[in-house]
This record gives structure tokens, sequence and C-alpha cells, in this order.
């Protein structure tokens, strides 16, 4: 048994002991077996380790140590202070990814550009208009970042309520929030507290939903994809007013949604 | 009989009175002992002993390089170790005045 392995296992006998006792100790066996002559044979000369141990505890005065502070006490500070700091990283790491993933800045933002036409609902809270296959339909909302850090708007996905062919746009950014000029949607970065306005522009269609005579389709809310950091989502603006479509004829979808 | 037990129970004044001679370290202190008839106590009982007294505050300790090797912990009596010295000096030459009387009549 050599040196460094009688005092390693005495250490471990001792490991229940505050870790600056336990090196003092260690210290000064490791300086005692260095005094004794060459080739001595450690165990033979000094008994085994644990009674070794044993005897320079019971002649020292330390009793053995348990409980959750012991345990603590008898850590290196230093590994002590690496693994709280690796736990801290750890768990900011983690709320983090939970924050991140749980942010959502985009909110409704006060304004709403109805189609032409439309009327107070009757007997229930926004707006109807009555579906005519054809006509122009113009229909659009503002959307707000109310968060603190910017976030990608990347498009509108269809709804089953989208009944209109349509093109999507978009304004310019402009202190006014004003609505014009309005171009064709592109993603774009929607910064704090930036509004822009999102406007479908085109004609009633019968789309991807099955319509019918004195029917009607609700759209409570806008779905508005966007990105923040390395997350894709989508979520759903409650509008201010929600658009009743009424049919008065029927309004089949074409084949390929049949 | 095993003197070990016996040896234990004034190894403190022992140690003590080795480190009162001179400032020594461990394994002259050791050697000391042994040399004086300690031949039956443990290394760990004294180096425990040495820790014990030094936590008490009886010794103090230094740090010296070595010719020989890693630096050596130099032990001293402090005013407290030497009063402590004497005190215990005085109680086993009683005892063994005592214990003498038993056994000597």
């Amino acid at each position: 048994m050599t040196r460094d392995e009688y005092v390693r296992s005495v250490g471990r006998s001792l490991g229940d002991l505050p870790w600056s006792t336990r090196r003092d100790l260690l210290a000064e066996l490791r300086g005692h077996l260095d005094e004794l002559p060459a080739g001595t044979d450690f165990r033979a000369q000094l008994g085994p380790p644990e009674t070794y141990a044993g005897d320079l505890r019971a002649a020292a005065g330390l009793e053995r140590r348990r409980g959750v502070v012991a345990f603590l006490r008898a850590r290196r500070p230093r590994n002590l202070i690496l693994f709280v700091l690796a736990l801290t990283v750890v768990g900011l790491a983690i709320g983090a990814v939970a924050w991140i993933d749980s942010y959502q800045p985009i909110v409704y933002g006060n304004a709403t550009q109805l189609p032409l036409d439309s009327k107070p609902s009757s007997g229930r809270p926004g707006m109807t208009v009555v579906f005519r296959k054809g006509r122009p339909f113009l229909y659009g909302v503002t959307i707000r970042n109310g968060g603190r850090f910017p976030v990608r708007v990347l498009g509108v996905p269809r709804d089953v309520t989208d009944f209109f062919k349509a093109r999507l746009l978009m304004n310019k950014p402009n202190p006014a929030a004003d609505e014009r000029p309005l171009e064709h949607f592109r993603p774009f970065d929607l910064d704090p507290g930036e509004t822009r306005w999102l406007v479908w522009k085109g004609i009633y269609a019968c789309t991807t939903g099955a319509g019918g005579g004195g029917l009607a389709v609700i759209r409570e809310d806008i779905p508005v994809r966007f990105k923040f950091l390395w997350r894709t989502e989508t979520t759903f603006i409650p509008a201010q007013d929600p658009l009743t479509i009424v049919f008065h004829q029927r309004c089949p979808p074409p084949a390929r949604h049949r | 009989m095993d003197q070990t037990q016996l040896l234990k129970g004034v190894l403190e004044l022992a140690v003590l009175a080795v480190i009162a001679r001179s400032e020594t370290y461990g394994y002259e202190i050791l050697s000391m002992l042994e040399s004086a008839g300690f031949d039956g106590v443990g290394d760990a009982s004294v180096y425990g002993t040495l820790r014990r007294l030094e936590q008490a505050g009886h010794l103090e300790s230094r740090l010296a390089a070595s010719d020989s090797g890693p630096a050596r912990k130099y032990y001293s009596v402090t005013q407290s170790g030497a009063e402590q010295l004497r005190a215990g000096t005085e109680t086993w030459s009683r005892i063994n005045a005592a214990f003498r009387e038993l056994v000597e009549p």
C-alpha cells in the first residue's frame, strides 16, 4: 500500500469530519509517512487505515458526525461552491427555457378593419356580415408587441372560418399606427410597443369549410404565427369584435376539400 | 496486563512534557515517547492528542521547511499548556503516591 493509498483510505474513514479538519489531519499524516524510512510497510507499521483513523479520531476527540450539515461541511468548500454554482446555472437555464417557451407578447392592437356592410350583431357582441360570394372582402386587425423583447411575425395561418380568398397585407411601422400604405405581407420583427396592421384584401369565397343556408360562422380570434429565439408558435389574438359571417345560400367547399 | 490503556491515560501529559523540553515535530515526539517507554501507544493516538491539545490552546504550531522532505509542523507549549502540564504532573504524582501506598504497605 503506497503512501497516497494509505492516506486516501484514512481519509475515507474520516469522511464525516469537516473538510478543513480532515485536510489538516491528512496533511499531518502525509508528513508523518514521509518521515518513515523508505520501504516501510505502512499497514504493518501503523495498522489498518481504518484502525488508524479510529485511533486518531478517538485521541483527537472527534466524534462521528451525521446529518445534512455534517455532510455539507465534509465537502470541500470549492467543490460545494462549484456544485451550487452548477445547480444555479442549471436552474437558471431551466427557468430561462421555461420562460422562453411561455413568452407570448403579441396582443390585440385596439383597432379593427371590418368588412364593408358589416353591422352590429343582434343578441351577441361583435359584428355580422353577410357572405356574398365573389364580392370584395376586407378585414384586418392590429397587433401590438406588449412585451419587452422583439418577436418575428411569420404569418397568419389559414383558419376554418376563412370564407374568403385574399392576400394578407401589412403596413410599415409608424408612430400613428396608420393603416396605410399597405404592402404584401412578409415576415417582420415586431419590436416592443410596436403596432402593425394585418389586413386581408380579396373576395368572399367558399374555401375550407362547409357553409349553408342560414348558417353562420364566427371568427373570434386571429391566429398569428411568430418566432422568439428558437421557438416558433401560433398564438390566437382575441378579436375585440368577433366577426360573424352569415350564409344565406349554400357555400360548398371546392372539390379538393370535400 | 495490556499497558496501552494505562499509557493512553498519561499520553497527554507525556506529549506536553516532551514538547515542553523544546519545540519539536510529530515524528520526533513519537521517537522520544518510544524511547521513554511509550512504545505501546499508536502513532494515530499521538497525532490525535497533538491535535486535541492544539485545539484546546495548550500547544501552538508553525510550519518550517525540512531538509529531508516536506515542511514539518513544529509544536511548542503555550502558557496554558505549561499550566496544564504542571497541574497534570501534580495529579499524576498524587495518584502514583496513592497507588504505591496501596501496593507497598
